[in-house]
């Protein structure tokens, strides 16, 4: 058995997370080709799907372009719109006399600061006196205040002036990758219920029943059932771990909220607002903006969570229905297991912060279709090298965003109880002591696939008000003529490129209207 | 500014468009369109390039009348400077305007031109108020070019089908100048067409694009004779 070659992918469930991940497999393997390695995915009419998170991440432009989605098609389907950064809003501290206080988490730094970093000179005062550790490296938090797009209609596809990611409908981005998955990558299809998870001696899985398309075998299976995780779960018993003692929202609370005029603008950002017991989201696509509040029921009542978000919204909210999510935050303690891969929810799950979810996915299904092993021999290996790596990438993902609560200096009891040491991964907290005195460097970053680059911790470190003391070592910061020259580049470049970028909705309209070119 | 007005006799019983020699709307362009039935005639002359319309992002085709931004090098006060004209130049000041979803199409000028007086040149309407034979030929000719340019669009969908577009960047430097580039320009990629299957290439030749190609192809000669006019200048 051991040496039987693979020849047959089951890819259970049909969200995002398994759409994905068979489309990838099916390009990869060549599936269209009947000699090929083939890929079934089977998909539940009954079981409504979860739109994980609505925001992506940049790579989803290079996953896009390698199916061979173009990005008009990809834009117009599934109501997307144009994200450049994240806005934080008010986690510094609350508003004061009712005046916000943000930050900006961007995607596009003039400067690698790998190569040249900006982040001393801005700090010991030498470039960007009273403007923002964003505005002084980068062009794009202007350009999202001023709500334009990252790229103009003479733009190829997937080109941009800014580097920039998506906020998409879940719901119809599944749809949209079913179709081309079917159709032009050759998976196939199967519509129907699963009922039981076959193993055999070797404890692997065998096979899988279903209710109205019998028996279904093959040599591996992905497990992208969601949170009832019916493979790695339920089958294969490997357990969950909770994450609630450090990420303590466990709810969200969402509501969909339409444009107040078909034509109004759309937002370049997720905007992220902190709130007495969590934060909420607020991501704007093409035909509506979806809200939501994550918070922590041990810190607020549900019906007070909903009047937050209800006041975030503001009177258009009164028309308009909530939807409650209960949230298992955590990940299995395997990933891979025998001959089962989970992605997706089965996998893990962790709050909407740094829109995670989806890039985990794409991370998931590309080390997948790279290491896809020959037969069970030479699975062992992948098995080890995957579980490493993604309990990596969950655990700096988890640092990552409880460095957001951490650094706050807001004080309700929700605020207080994040900040309590024994919440905080020691990681997290070895890394915050370095990086009082000392800079974020490369040094910090020893893995390839670390999920969040050196400016990401730039970004919001800055942002929340870090304090880091780097005045001992002054003299060790000797090119502020270069930092002062790329300074003013950074400004020349923000006054030029606002009179050049157009609206989000402007560059929607033309791209339904006439689309970009493949060149 | 350009003022685009519908012609009609009542307005317009007593409007001269005087003769255009020098074709001077070019003047501070450095490319003209052209369609895909020129190619050959200004491939002579200079280089064929695509461009994308700023507005919409979509491909036309131009001939390239310099090398700088807003400076033409066949432009001259007195007469244009070269063996050949775009069809397109000739035209001026009239164009067609076409409502969006209507079959009619009502043929245009711009007021605002300096070729549109009330004393001198080619009088529109006679004293009755009869469009003169003049204005007829130039309204054909409007509603010719704007038939050519539909299936110079059709050309060009078809390179794009067969993937046959390469951006190209053109570094420039003169003497005494700093270098710079020009681009945002398309042209024809020769390997890409020497690549394509026999099938594809029997449909090139079946819907008449080839010579086209070709013309375009061997235009790209001409940049190096722009840039020896451009040194002159």
């Amino acid at each position: 058995m051991t040496n039987e070659h693979i020849k047959q992918v089951i890819v259970v469930g049909g969200g995002t997370a398994g759409w994905l991940t068979a489309a990838n497999l099916a390009k990869k393997f060549n599936s269209v080709n009947a000699e090929a390695i083939q890929v079934t995915l089977i998909e539940s009419p009954d079981i409504p799907t979860i739109g994980v998170g609505e925001g992506t991440w940049p790579t989803m432009r290079k996953t896009l372009a390698k199916l061979g989605i173009s990005e008009t098609t990809f834009l117009t389907r599934c109501n997307a719109s144009f994200k450049q950064a994240t806005k934080f809003v008010n986690w510094q501290q609350p508003a004061k006399n009712g005046i916000n206080n943000h930050y900006y988490h961007l995607f596009t730094s003039i400067n690698d600061p790998l190569e040249f970093n900006l982040a001393p000179y801005w700090k010991l005062g030498v470039i960007g006196e009273n403007k923002s550790y964003a505005d002084t490296v980068s062009m794009q938090a202007t350009i999202c205040e001023l709500g334009l797009a990252p790229k103009l209609i003479t733009n190829k596809e997937f080109e941009g002036i800014q580097n920039y990611a998506y906020h998409l409908d879940a719901g119809l981005f599944t749809d949209l990758l079913r179709e081309h998955a079917t159709s032009t990558l050759g998976v196939k299809h199967i519509s129907a219920n699963v009922t039981d998870v076959n193993l055999d001696v070797a404890g692997y899985i065998a096979s899988i029943d279903t209710d109205t398309a019998g028996v279904i075998s093959g040599g591996f299976f992905v497990d992208c059932t969601g949170f009832k995780s019916l493979l790695i779960g339920k089958a294969l018993g490997i357990p969950f771990k909770s994450i609630s003692d450090t990420l303590l929202s466990d709810h969200a609370l969402t509501i969909q909220v339409p444009y107040e005029s078909e034509q109004a603008n759309i937002a370049s950002c997720t905007i992220s607002t902190a709130h007495e017991a969590g934060w909420t989201w607020d991501i704007g696509l093409a035909n509506r903006r979806g809200t939501g509040y994550v918070y922590s029921s041990a810190h607020t009542s549900h019906d007070r969570a909903e009047q937050v978000l209800r006041d975030y919204i503001g009177p258009q909210a009164a028309q308009l229905d909530a939807r409650l999510i209960k949230m298992n935050v955590g990940y299995r303690e395997k990933f891979w297991h025998k001959n089962c891969f989970a992605i997706g929810l089965s996998a893990a799950f962790v709050e909407p912060l740094e829109a995670s979810a989806i890039f985990l996915i794409e991370a998931s299904a590309n080390m997948l279709t790279e290491l896809f092993p020959r037969d069970r021999h030479s699975m062992l290996a992948v098995e080890k090298k995957v579980n490493k790596s993604f309990k990596f990438r969950w655990d700096k993902t988890i640092d990552f965003i409880k460095m957001h609560y951490f650094l706050s200096k807001r004080t309700e009891p929700f605020w207080q109880d994040n900040k309590e040491l024994s919440t905080v991964p020691n990681s997290l907290i070895e890394s915050l002591e370095c990086w009082q005195h000392q800079l974020v460097t490369g040094y910090d970053f020893d893995n390839v696939y670390e999920p969040f680059p050196l400016d990401s911790y730039q970004y919001v470190l800055y942002g929340m008000g870090f304090e880091q003391a780097l005045a001992f070592n002054k003299s060790a910061y000797s090119m502020s003529g270069l930092a002062k020259q790329q300074y003013d580049k950074v400004q020349a470049i923000t006054q030029q490129i606002q009179k050049q970028l157009p609206e989000n909705r402007v560059l929607l309209n033309k791209i339904s209207q006439y689309g970009f070119q493949k060149i | 500014m350009a003022s685009i007005k519908a012609i009609n006799s009542g307005s317009h019983s007593k409007i001269k468009i005087k003769d255009n020699p020098s074709y001077l709307q070019s003047k501070d362009k450095h490319f003209a369109p052209v369609v895909v039935q020129e190619f050959i005639s200004a491939s002579q002359e200079f280089p064929i390039v695509f461009i994308k319309d700023a507005e919409t992002g979509r491909f036309n085709v131009v001939v390239l009348l310099g090398l700088k931004p807003q400076e033409n090098l066949f432009f001259d006060d007195k007469a244009w400077q070269g063996n050949y004209i775009p069809r397109a130049l000739t035209l001026y000041p009239f164009l067609i305007h076409q409502e969006e979803g209507s079959e009619k199409a009502l043929l245009c000028f711009d007021e605002d031109s300096p070729l549109v007086n009330e004393v001198s040149g080619e009088a529109l309407f006679d004293e009755n108020g009869v469009e003169n034979k003049w204005l007829t030929a130039k309204g054909e000719a409007v509603v010719d070019y704007v038939e050519k340019s539909g299936v110079t669009q059709n050309f060009i969908k078809l390179l794009l089908s067969k993937e046959l577009l390469a951006p190209q960047t053109l570094n420039l430097k003169f003497e005494g100048q700093e270098e710079y580039t020009l681009g945002g320009l398309y042209v024809i990629d020769e390997k890409k067409l020497n690549d394509l299957s026999d099938n594809d290439y029997i449909e090139l030749r079946k819907t008449g694009a080839l010579p086209a190609i070709y013309a375009a192809l061997m235009s790209m000669q001409r940049i190096n004779y722009l840039v020896r006019r451009q040194s002159k200048k």
